[in-house]
Formats: structure tokens, C-alpha cells, sequence
């Protein structure tokens, strides 16, 4: 509505002006090719104005509120910082800037006499999600932030638990088309400088078109990308965030991404869940042994099924014959399709539940899982044991609290599936042989993936597999090769000033 | 690209695995599990094997079924079994192997090399004597589980409760290879329908040659073992008086003061003990004492007969020859044997009653 | 001295260590040093340890001394061209040693769980593994060694099952055996040691290089009482006639392992072997590279590749328990001879061409 009396009441100018920079020239040449641009004259007290913008990248509440108003009293376009109620004003002549201003929402306007001097007048419409609860990483005490989309709301949510000087944000624009900025943030005087190095040059020299997300962050700029583990963590909770940046680790925030990356990093940290950090350190401590012992049972358990039921029957006491024996008394199928049809099945509702609606998916997860299993168990295809040991290596692999992580321990299931039904238990032994190498090679922004264990360092121990109490971690992890290595005084957190 | 290619290198002959591992398949309900065989001589040359095995019904019944065969080598039985079976027989999972008496007697260690060379088999398999026709025993079905497991059970239960030694593939082979110690195996026999583990079969080296009844199999662990617990003992006296004694644990000690002479070898047996039953009204401290001297000398009396019996025969189940060698060096085994058909053996016993149940 | 990058800490050398001497030996060691010192075989592992022991001693007096690998260690000492042929002798003796370990498990795979498996893909899954592993280069070579020790420690519990039915009066008498007897169970007993060599090819790899000796003998340390627990148990387990027909006594053992979820624990305990030898390749094999690379000056993939291939065709062309033993025999006499005569012998010749060269330096300035 307002559009179009604003273009009714004011008339568009023309491009005929000739006498002008050409390169501004050809810049409103280039931006009437849009529709949604929209330039029009407005007559000042001494000279006539000539606005632009695109309509759907301004608030047009602005431009009515506190722009048009005051331009009446322009004398110049000098005067514009100092007339308009608005903070974020530039004057410039470069027709890059005034076109890199105009595509983030921000308004130019000039003397139609003088197309040297425009002005540039930010007033970015920005449909900002509220800061709501993390989904991913929810926990039942402790803040309940999440990241939003926006840049600006995430840097404010990690700076207010920071308020030091030393936080520093580097800006680098990715993507010749999104022109994503993104954000690398650390501690100056803990973060280990080639660290930081090392994440900035590699941003700075990422060539790519287009940033979605902040995992196409990570996917390029891991150490060995075609590893499936990941090797920067992501989180959407910034007091994550704020809290490893004072371990001396980098994090990087995407605009139009709600999730941050920290790095270095290694494999055992990605089975820390921040809310380890909330509860006492035995009771941490127990959840994450418990989450190891997931990992492995997810990984191994279809496996060593397969492995035991088709080479090695030996190894059955002579208790559980009866029981395994008869359940697959009628199944057709070896061992090893049986165990395939059942994870695929798992992975079908997993993909069939997170495509769908979250409703919807729910009902799908939880009636595809009952229906499915006893019909198949009923019919024959699968054997009662295996179903439930398919689930619970399912429900493990759901535990591990990075979702990327998750994915990873869920996909590296199959190729040990395979071998266990090529060779048996060696096969088993040979896969995780493979990983373990694997795993050796891998390193998270050069630092090693493997790390506390090797290399052993006692230090970092204490907060991998188990997070012993905070006084015990007085020093900053050895991997970040951090600058300052000491937290705190140990020996003054130690001592209790009890009355 | 480099590592992509060599990643798909490893991939393509991993997918490749299957048709050239080479490795015969075994899925476990695809096999026939033999739980039990049997050896019998039918003739001077020919073995006739009963194998067991379980077949799990779908209702989780199970039903016993056992194939016959005859052949010269026992390998070659496997194959004549094989011909009469819907599914291979494997012998894995074997946990009873039984010996027709008469067969015993011939000695069993060229039909134990067999199970020796075979990898599949493991060293918890229980090696019985049977006293009846081992073919009859095997076929009939006691209880819901096959006769394999249930013979299984029914020697480790008795081994577990303490009622004989323990005993196993392990252990027969290895009193065997050893000097100066016999081996013994558990006897059944099938009696009204049931199976009665009845005896203990005594072994001079491979062969069969003595039993001992059930009644004094308490001598026979408290000897044999060097460290024994859980047996019960049952000892009568004066006029219609009984007692029944629980064994907490008894320790067995040779006092060998000069090995390899003719001079005395004695065997000192401590027992710890409860009561377990008692007939004749109260039991004082008194009776208590008295009670354990009756005991010490009724156990010493039937020891020192039984082991004039393994004399007797030439055998020793204890282990006294391998007691004399742990003494000796250069330890001579053709002269031990000569020794020990006449050497003086002398059992002490002391009885220390600790408990009388949970009552007075 | 290499790049400090690439250097580890000097602790790892107990892994380093210790990994490559526990191998296949251990499955089936008894035998043959029971054969001649019977129930006094415990003495011999004590005995054998000491001495290589001391064969640590002197490999450190002669590292410490130069401060480089054995290549260059040769290459001062002989000049260039004998120099490398000494190497080249030592690259041999690791890939073989390489063949030897892969080989023998191998035929215990073969033996015990597959007995039709196919070997040409069997090792060429090996290949696979070691290649990834040692292009890696050596912080990952030495990785795999730490975790090829701590991962699989557990089996060594399980060595406890058997205890309930040993008999361990079998222990007495103390010292049936002569003194000749007892030095030829040693020398056997010697061979369950080797491995050790490899330290001549990493110490330039070693922070603090000086001080790690005390690690290098604590990991041997392990791998005697290892050795000597495993001994005392099949003495009191098995009877000696017994153990004589027993070709792989340690796996013997875990037959009578059983557990309320699983019984048979030699199925588990070569299948856990794995981890336990692929270092004890992957060592020697890196050793073998790096020495090659150091000669000829070429790209240790290429060595790495050429050196597998070896490796691979030795696989599948020794077949049979003779062929196999036939080469453990050779093998062991060869690393005999490297590591009592030739090491010695060397270490004795660096004194001596050092100390004159020091005089010579002396007298000119």
C-alpha cells in the first residue's frame, strides 16, 4: 500500500543523465534490471534528491520515520550523519560499496546534480528468530539458549558471557554469490596463534559460491575431508561456545547459520555433552562412561551377531544355544541379510521420522518400530534376538550428544557388518583395526584427533572420558597449545574460606 | 584424487571379499550341534559312535536325536554320520564323550587323538565311562533337553556340589602325560529308565582297570584333591548312632621324608567341618570331641584301604609318584613304579568340627 | 635428530618396545623352551631377559654415542657403500622379521578358526592395513603401538581362568636341568625377545633420546613378566609331555576359559591378535622404509609399495608347518647373530673409530 502512493507521489527519475560518473551510471542501469528496485526523486530545500533501495531488503518504516523527514532540511549531502536520527551512515563515491550497501539493506540517496557524493543510509529490514530453546543440545538444567540464523544475535550471545577485551572477532566473507560472513572468534593471549593462523587462512581461502550452512564450513575446512568422522564440533549453545573459547579453542559463527564450530577438537570431546558440565563430576563422569560404552556397543553388538552366528558358534554357552537356536529356527535368511534388513529398517524410520513433520514423525518412529519389528519377527524374516539387539545398538547411537557424530557411528556400523560376515570375528577385529588407524591419522586443525590418549597426556584426562571436578581442571588443555596454560590457582580454588 | 582413488581400490576388493575369502559358512541353526558321542568296540577293529545332538522344535522343545555308525577311525564314522543327516555335524560344541566299559578297559587314548587335533573342540568336555550299552543311553531322552546337555549338567552339577572330583578332557589328559598320577573319570549307567552317575572309574594310564562305588567317593576327593570343599560324609557308630558331616574344606599334605626309599609316606588330611545330621539326641562339647576323634579314625581307616587297594592294583589316583617327583631330581619313573607296590603309606587325619547347623 | 614435530615423547618407547616383542611368540612358546629346560623353563625366561636386557644397554651406548640412525651410524663407521651394505642387511633382517610375524599368524588363522580361508585376500587385507598404517609415518606407526598394547591388555586377565586347574607343585623341583640344558632353553627363549632391533631406526624419532632408556627397559620389563606369568601357568596347567605335543600351548589354555556369555576364548584371543601384530609389522616395515629411503634417496610410498609387495608374495608362496618353521629358524639364528655378535661388535668398533677421530681433532687444533 505504502509503495505505491510513495511512487504515485513522487516521480521516477530517468537515466538520461549523462554527465556523470559512468560507473555510477551503469550501476542504476545494473539495479533497474530488478523489478523490486526502486528509485525515485525527492525534492529538498536546495537540491533534488534521488533515492534507491530494494523494497524487500529495507525497512520501510525507516526511510518514512526517519529518513524522509529530516532530507527536507539537507543542505548538502554532508550533513546526512548529522541530520538523520541513524547511526550507520556512510558518504562514498566507490559504486562497489554502494552496491555491496544496497544488497545488505540499506538505502543510497544523492544530489541529482552531484552523482559524485551518495550517501548511504542503512536500514535493513531483518527478520530475526527469536533466541529459543537449543533442540539439539537441550539440557535439563543450565541456560537454555540457542543460536539463531542471525550473525549479530550469536556474536551478542557469546560476547555477553565473554565481556572482556580480549575477545576478538575476525570477519571474513565467504562465497562469490551468499557473501556470508563469517566469524572467527577467540581468546587473544590464550588461543594458540597458529591455531587461529591456521583457521583464518583457511577460510580466507576457501573458493566456493555459496555458504549454507555452517557445516559446509566445516566439511571444507576439516583437515581430511573425506573422513566420515567430523572434526570441528558443532553447537548451538553459546555457552559452549564462550566456555571452550576459555579453553583456548577458535570457534567459527556463520551468519544465517544457528549453529558455531570449535576447533581443535578431539574424538573424545564429541561425547561430551555440555550438560556434563552442570552436574556433579561423578554423576558426568558415569553418563559419559556410560556414552563410551554406547559407542562401542552400537558399533560392535550387529556385528559380532553376525560374526558368531555364521562362523563362530563355538563360542555360544551352551545355555544361550537353546535360546539363539530357536529363534532363528524358522528365519530363511543368513545371519548377515537378516542383520542388514533390520538396520536398514532402523535407518528408514530414523530418515523416514526427520523428513516428516515433527508430529507426524513421532507417530511414524514409534508405530513403524513396534509394527515393523514383531511383523517381521512374526514372519520369519528376523529373529526376535537380533531385533532387539538392532534396537538397542539404535538407541546407543542416539546417545552420542553431536548429532554429526552420531551419524558418523550409525554409517561406520556397515562396513564392519560386512567384514564380520566375510571373515568372522577377524573381520570384526580387522575393521576396528582399520578405524583405529584411522582414527590415528586424523587430526582436528593439525592438532591429533586421538588425543588425550595418544598422545598420553594425564592432564587433559581429566576431562575426556570422565570430567573429574572443576578444581582438579586448573589448566588449560595441552592440545590448544595455548599461550596462558593456567586457568586459575589451583591451590586458592582448593582452599575452602568456610566460617 | 589420489586418495579418493585408492579409497575406491580398497572398497572394490573389499566388495570382492565374499566370493574369494574362501571360508565355509557355519550358521549356527544351518549345523547340527553334537552335544554327545560314545565309543564302543563291536569287534576287535570296529567302533561303533553314537552321536547326539539336540533338535530345537519351534514350540522351544527340544527333541533328542542320535545317528549310529561304524568304522575303524573315528573320522570316518563323522562322514558315515554325515550320510544319514539333513544338516553337517559339527563337533564344536561336544560336551560329553562316553566310553563303553569294555572299551575303557582297552584304553581310550587312540580315540581321544582325534578330539585332541581338532581345534573346535574345547578342554570342558566331560569324559564319561558307561557301565550299560552307551548306545541305549544315548538314544532315550531325559528331561526337555537332549541327552548331551543333560549329561553335561548332571556331572557338572555333582562336580559343582562336591560330590565327585572335578574331572574334564583337560584333566584326564593331563594325569595321563604326567608321571606318577592316574587318571579317573566318572561311570554312569542307565538304571529303571534314569542315569545313575554310580561310580569312579580307576585308570592305569589310558586303560580302565578298578572302580570305586559311590559310597566312598568322599575318600576319593578328599584324597585326590589337594584342596577339597563342600563334600558330605556319613559315619555310623556305637549303637545306631549317625552322624552326617558337611566338609567346609580339607587340605591334603604328603610328608615324604625321604623320596625315593622304601621309608614311610605319610598323608596328612585336615578337615574343617559342620554337622549336618545327627541321631541321637543332644550334642554336647563332650560328644563333639568324641564325634571328631570317631571321625579321624573312621576316615583314616578306609583311606589307608583304599589306597592299599591303588596298590594293590599298581595305580595312583593320588598322585604320590608325582608328589615324590616334585622331591626328586632326575626323577626315575620305571623305579618309583617298582617302589610303589610295596611302600608303607600312612593317612593322618584330623577333624575339627566348627559348626552344628543352626541348632544346638 | 628429526624435526621436532615429528618427535615422540621418550615414554612411548616402553610401548614401542613392548609391542614388537609380544607377537605370535607368545602362543606357543612353551614348547620349545620346555623341551629342554621342563619345569624349570621359568628360569630361562628370567635368564633371556637379562640378556636382552643388556642388549638394550649396549644399543642405547651406541645410539647415544652417535646420536643417529643405524644408517648413518654405518655410513660414519664403514663409509659409504660397505655402510649400506651393512644397512641393507639389517632391512633385510626387518622385512623378513615382517614375513616371519604375518606368516606365522597366518597359519594360526589357518589352523585354528579358518582352515580353507584363502590367503591371497586374507593378506592382501593386510596389505591394506599396513600400508595405511605405515604411509602414516611413525607418530602413527608408534600410535598403533600404544594402542596395540593398551587395547588388548584385557586378554592378559583371562590367563588367570586357567590357574584353577594348575597344579603348581610341578614348579619343584627347583633346578632339574643342567646348566647346558638351561643355556640352549635361553637361547630359545631369546628369539620370544627379538623385535627389539627396530629402536635403531627410531631413536633420531625420541625427545630426550638419552633418558628414554629407562623406558625401553621397563617396556621389556613387561614383556618378561608377561612371558613369566604365562610360563609358570602352563607349567602348573600342563603336564611336560603334555606341553610337547602342544604346538600353540598359550591358545590351548584359553580352552578352559568359561564365561556366563561366552566360552572358547581362543576364538577371541587370536581374533584381539590382530591388534597385537600389526604393530610388530608395521615397526620392522617402517624401519625397513625409512632405511631404504635413506639409501637410495627415493619416495617412501614407492619403498613402501615395493617393500608390501615382497611381503605379500612371501604370503602366499611359504606354505606348510615345515616351510614355516623352517624360516622362524632362520630368522631366529639371523637375530642371533645381528643382535649378540654384530651389535656388540659395532658398538666396540665406534668406540675406538670415534675415540681416534677425537685425537685426530685434538692433535690438529
Amino acid at each position: 500500500m505504502r509503495i505505491r502512493r510513495n511512487s504515485s507521489r513522487m516521480k521516477k527519475i530517468e537515466n538520461d543523465n549523462k554527465e556523470d560518473t559512468s560507473s555510477l551510471q551503469d550501476l542504476l542501469q545494473e539495479l533497474t534490471k530488478s523489478k523490486e528496485f526502486t528509485q525515485f526523486t525527492y525534492p529538498g530545500r536546495d537540491f533534488t534528491l534521488c533515492f534507491g533501495y530494494y523494497v524487500s531488503l529495507i525497512n520501510l518504516e525507516i526511510l518514512h520515520r526517519d529518513i524522509l523527514p529530516y532530507v527536507k532540511e539537507l543542505t548538502s549531502i554532508y550533513e546526512l550523519p548529522y541530520v538523520l536520527p541513524i547511526e550507520d551512515i556512510v558518504i562514498t563515491s566507490d559504486s562497489k560499496e554502494i552496491q555491496n550497501s544496497l544488497l545488505r539493506g540499506s538505502i543510497f540517496l544523492f544530489d541529482i546534480n552531484n552523482l559524485s557524493q551518495v550517501g548511504i543510509v542503512k536500514a535493513s529490514l531483518e527478520h530475526v528468530r527469536q533466541v529459543s530453546l537449543p533442540e539439539v543440545e537441550f539440557s535439563v538444567v543450565g541456560p537454555k539458549e540457542a543460536f539463531v540464523e542471525s550473525l549479530d544475535t550469536n556474536v551478542n550471545l557469546v560476547r555477553r558471557r565473554l565481556p572482556i577485551p580480549e575477545l576478538v572477532i575476525k570477519e571474513i566473507e565467504v562465497g562469490q554469490l551468499s557473501k556470508t560472513r563469517v566469524s572467527v572468534l577467540y581468546i587473544d593471549g590464550i588461543a594458540n596463534n597458529e591455531n587461529v593462523n591456521t583457521v583464518i587462512q583457511r577460510i580466507s581461502d576457501l573458493e566456493i559460491a555459496q555458504v549454507n550452512d555452517s557445516s559446509t564450513i566445516t566439511q571444507l575446512i576439516q583437515d581430511n575431508q573425506n573422513s566420515p568422522f567430523p572434526q570441528l564440533i558443532d553447537t548451538e549453545r553459546p555457552d559452549r561456545i564462550a566456555s571452550v573459547l576459555g579453553e583456548g579453542k577458535i570457534a567459527i559463527l556463520v551468519d544465517g547459520a544457528p549453529h558455531g564450530l570449535i576447533g581443535p577438537t578431539t574424538f573424545f570431546e564429541f561425547f561430551s555433552a555440555f550438560e556434563d558440565y552442570f552436574l556433579n563430576w561423578t554423576i558426568a563422569s558415569f553418563f559419559r562412561l556410560v556414552r563410551f560404552f554406547a559407542v562401542f556397543f552400537s558399533i560392535l553388538v550387529t556385528p559380532i551377531y553376525v560374526a558368531v552366528l555364521t562362523y563362530h558358534y563355538e563360542l555360544i554357552p551352551k545355555d544361550m544355544l537353546a535360546t539363539l537356536i530357536t529363534s532363528r529356527n524358522a528365519i530363511p535368511l543368513p545371519p548377515i541379510l537378516e542383520a542388514i534388513i533390520l538396520e536398514l529398517t532402523i535407518e528408514l524410520l530414523r530418515e523416514a521420522g526427520a523428513r516428516l513433520p515433527t508430529k507426524v514423525g513421532q507417530t511414524i518412529g514409534i508405530v513403524g518400530g513396534i509394527v515393523i519389528g514383531t511383523a517381521s519377527v512374526e514372519a520369519g524374516l528376523t529373529s526376535n534376538v537380533l531385533l532387539i539387539l538392532v534396537a538397542l545398538a539404535a538407541l546407543a547411537s542416539f546417545t552420542t550428544p553431536v548429532y554429526q557424530m552420531g551419524n558418523t557411528i550409525r554409517l561406520i556400523r556397515f562396513p564392519f557388518l560386512l567384514m564380520a560376515h566375510y571373515i568372522g570375528l577377524l573381520g570384526v577385529a580387522l575393521s576396528f583395526c582399520f578405524l583405529l588407524i584411522h582414527l590415528l591419522r586424523l587430526s582436528s586443525l593439525g592438532r591429533p584427533f586421538l588425543e588425550p590418549f595418544y598422545p598420553l597426556r594425564l592432564q587433559d584426562l581429566t576431562d575426556s572420558l570422565v570430567r573429574l571436578p572443576f578444581s582438579k581442571q586448573s589448566k588449560r588443555p595441552i592440545l590448544e597449545q595455548t599461550n596462558d596454560t593456567v586457568k586459575f590457582n589451583q591451590s586458592k580454588a582448593e582452599k575452602k574460606n568456610d566460617l | 584424487m589420489r586418495r579418493i582413488r585408492s579409497l575406491l581400490l580398497i572398497f572394490v576388493s573389499i566388495s570382492y571379499l565374499p566370493g574369494c575369502m574362501n571360508i565355509k559358512q557355519r550358521v549356527l541353526d544351518d549345523i547340527q550341534l553334537a552335544t554327545a558321542a560314545s565309543y564302543e568296540h563291536i569287534e576287535e577293529d570296529t567302533l561303533q559312535n553314537t552321536v547326539v545332538f539336540p533338535n530345537f522344535q519351534t514350540d522351544k522343545t527340544v527333541k533328542n536325536v542320535t545317528l549310529t555308525a561304524k568304522a575303524s577311525l573315528s573320522k570316518e564314522i563323522r562322514d558315515k554320520h554325515s550320510l544319514q543327516s539333513d544338516r553337517p555335524i559339527v563337533s564344536g560344541k561336544i560336551e560329553v564323550l562316553l566310553y563303553e566299559k569294555k572299551t575303557a578297559e582297552k584304553g581310550i587314548i587312540n580315540l581321544l587323538d582325534t578330539v585332541q587335533r581338532d581345534p573346535s573342540v574345547g578342554l570342558n568336555v566331560y569324559l564319561v565311562v558307561a557301565e550299560s550299552n552307551p548306545k541305549e543311553l544315548l538314544s532315550k531322552q531325559y528331561g526337555n533337553i537332549d541327552t548331551g546337555m543333560f549329561l553335561s549338567n548332571l556331572i557338572e552339577q555333582n562336580i559343582e556340589t562336591g560330590l565327585i572330583h572335578k574331572t574334564n578332557i583337560h584333566q584326564f589328559l593331563y594325569k595321563y602325560y604326567s608321571q606318577g598320577i592316574d587318571p579317573m573319570l566318572p561311570m554312569i549307567k542307565q538304571k529303571d529308565g534314569k542315569i545313575q552317575l554310580h561310580a569312579i572309574g580307576l585308570f592305569d594310564n589310558d586303560k580302565l582297570v578298578d572302580q570305586i562305588d559311590e559310597g566312598k567317593f568322599f575318600f576319593v576327593k578328599i584324597l585326590v584333591d589337594s584342596k577339597s570343599e563342600n563334600d558330605s560324609y556319613e559315619v555310623k557308630f556305637g549303637e545306631g548312632e549317625k552322624a552326617s558331616i558337611f566338609n567346609i574344606n580339607s587340605k591334603r599334605k604328603f610328608d615324604i621324608p625321604k623320596p625315593m626309599t622304601n621309608s614311610e609316606i605319610t598323608i596328612t588330611l585336615k578337615l574343617k567341618s559342620s554337622i549336618r545330621e545327627y541321631t541321637n539326641g543332644k550334642l554336647t562339647m563332650g560328644k563333639m570331641k568324641e564325634l571328631e576323634q570317631i571321625l579321624e579314625k573312621d576316615i583314616k581307616k578306609k583311606s589307608v584301604e583304599l589306597i592299599k587297594r591303588f596298590q594293590e592294583k599298581g595305580i595312583d589316583p593320588i598322585g604320590i609318584g608325582n608328589a615324590v617327583k616334585t622331591k626328586t631330581r632326575q626323577w626315575d619313573e620305571k623305579k618309583w613304579d617298582e617302589l610303589y607296590l610295596s611302600i608303607p603309606i600312612n593317612v593322618n587325619v584330623s577333624v575339627d568340627i566348627l559348626e552344628s547347623g543352626i541348632i544346638n | 635428530m628429526e624435526k621436532k614435530e615429528l618427535q615422540i615423547s621418550p615414554f612411548l618407547v616402553f610401548f614401542l618396545i613392548h609391542s614388537v616383542q609380544v607377537g605370535v611368540g607368545v602362543l606357543g612358546f612353551q614348547r620349545v623352551i620346555m623341551k629342554s629346560a621342563g619345569n624349570d623353563a621359568w628360569m630361562a625366561v628370567i635368564a633371556g631377559g637379562i640378556m636382552v636386557s643388556a642388549v638394550i644397554w649396549y644399543m642405547y651406548l651406541l645410539l647415544n654415542r652417535h646420536q643417529k640412525n643405524l644408517i648413518d651410524i654405518h655410513k660414519i663407521l664403514f663409509g659409504k657403500w660397505i655402510g649400506n651394505t651393512f644397512s641393507f642387511i639389517w632391512i633385510c633382517y626387518w622385512l623378513l622379521s615382517g614375513i616371519v610375524v604375518l606368516r606365522s599368524y597366518i597359519e594360526v588363522v589357518e589352523v585354528w578358526v579358518f582352515p580353507t580361508i584363502n590367503i591371497f585376500m586374507f593378506a592382501l587385507i593386510f596389505m591394506i592395513l599396513i600400508y595405511y598404517c605405515v604411509s602414516g609415518g611413525f607418530r602413527i606407526v608408534t600410535g598403533l603401538s600404544f594402542f596395540g598394547v593398551v587395547i588388548p591388555f584385557y586378554i592378559f586377565f583371562t590367563f588367570f581362568f586357567p590357574i584353577e586347574y594348575a597344579h603348581f607343585q610341578n614348579l619343584l623341583p627347583v633346578w632339574n636341568h643342567t646348566i647346558k640344558e638351561m643355556s640352549v632353553a635361553t637361547k630359545d627363549m631369546v628369539l620370544g625377545y627379538l623385535g627389539i632391533s627396530t629402536l635403531l631406526m627410531y631413536y633420531p624419532y625420541i625427545k630426550q633420546a638419552k633418558k628414554s632408556q629407562k623406558w625401553a627397559q621397563l617396556g621389556h620389563l613387561l614383556t618378561v613378566t608377561i612371558y613369566l606369568i604365562i610360563i609358570i601357568i602352563s607349567i602348573g596347567f600342563y603336564s611336560e609331555e603334555q606341553i610337547a605335543k602342544e604346538i600353540w600351548a598359550t591358545l590351548s589354555l584359553w580352552k578352559i576359559v568359561k564365561m556366563p556369555f561366552v566360552e572358547r576364548f581362543e576364538y577371541i584371543g587370536i581374533t584381539s591378535w590382530v591388534i597385537i601384530i600389526l604393530p610388530n609389522i608395521c615397526l620392522p616395515l617402517w624401519a625397513a622404509t625409512k632405511g631404504i629411503q635413506q639409501i637410495f634417496n627415493t619416495k617412501p610410498k614407492k619403498i613402501l609399495i615395493m617393500l608390501l609387495f615382497i611381503l605379500f608374495c612371501a604370503m602366499i608362496s611359504i606354505r606348510g608347518r615345515d616351510n614355516i618353521n623352517l624360516l622362524n629358524e632362520y630368522m631366529s639364528k639371523f637375530g642371533i647373530i645381528l643382535l649378540f655378535t654384530y651389535l656388540p661388535f659395532i658398538t666396540i668398533i665406534s668406540f675406538f673409530v670415534m675415540k681416534r677421530r677425537r685425537e685426530k681433532l685434538e692433535k690438529n687444533s
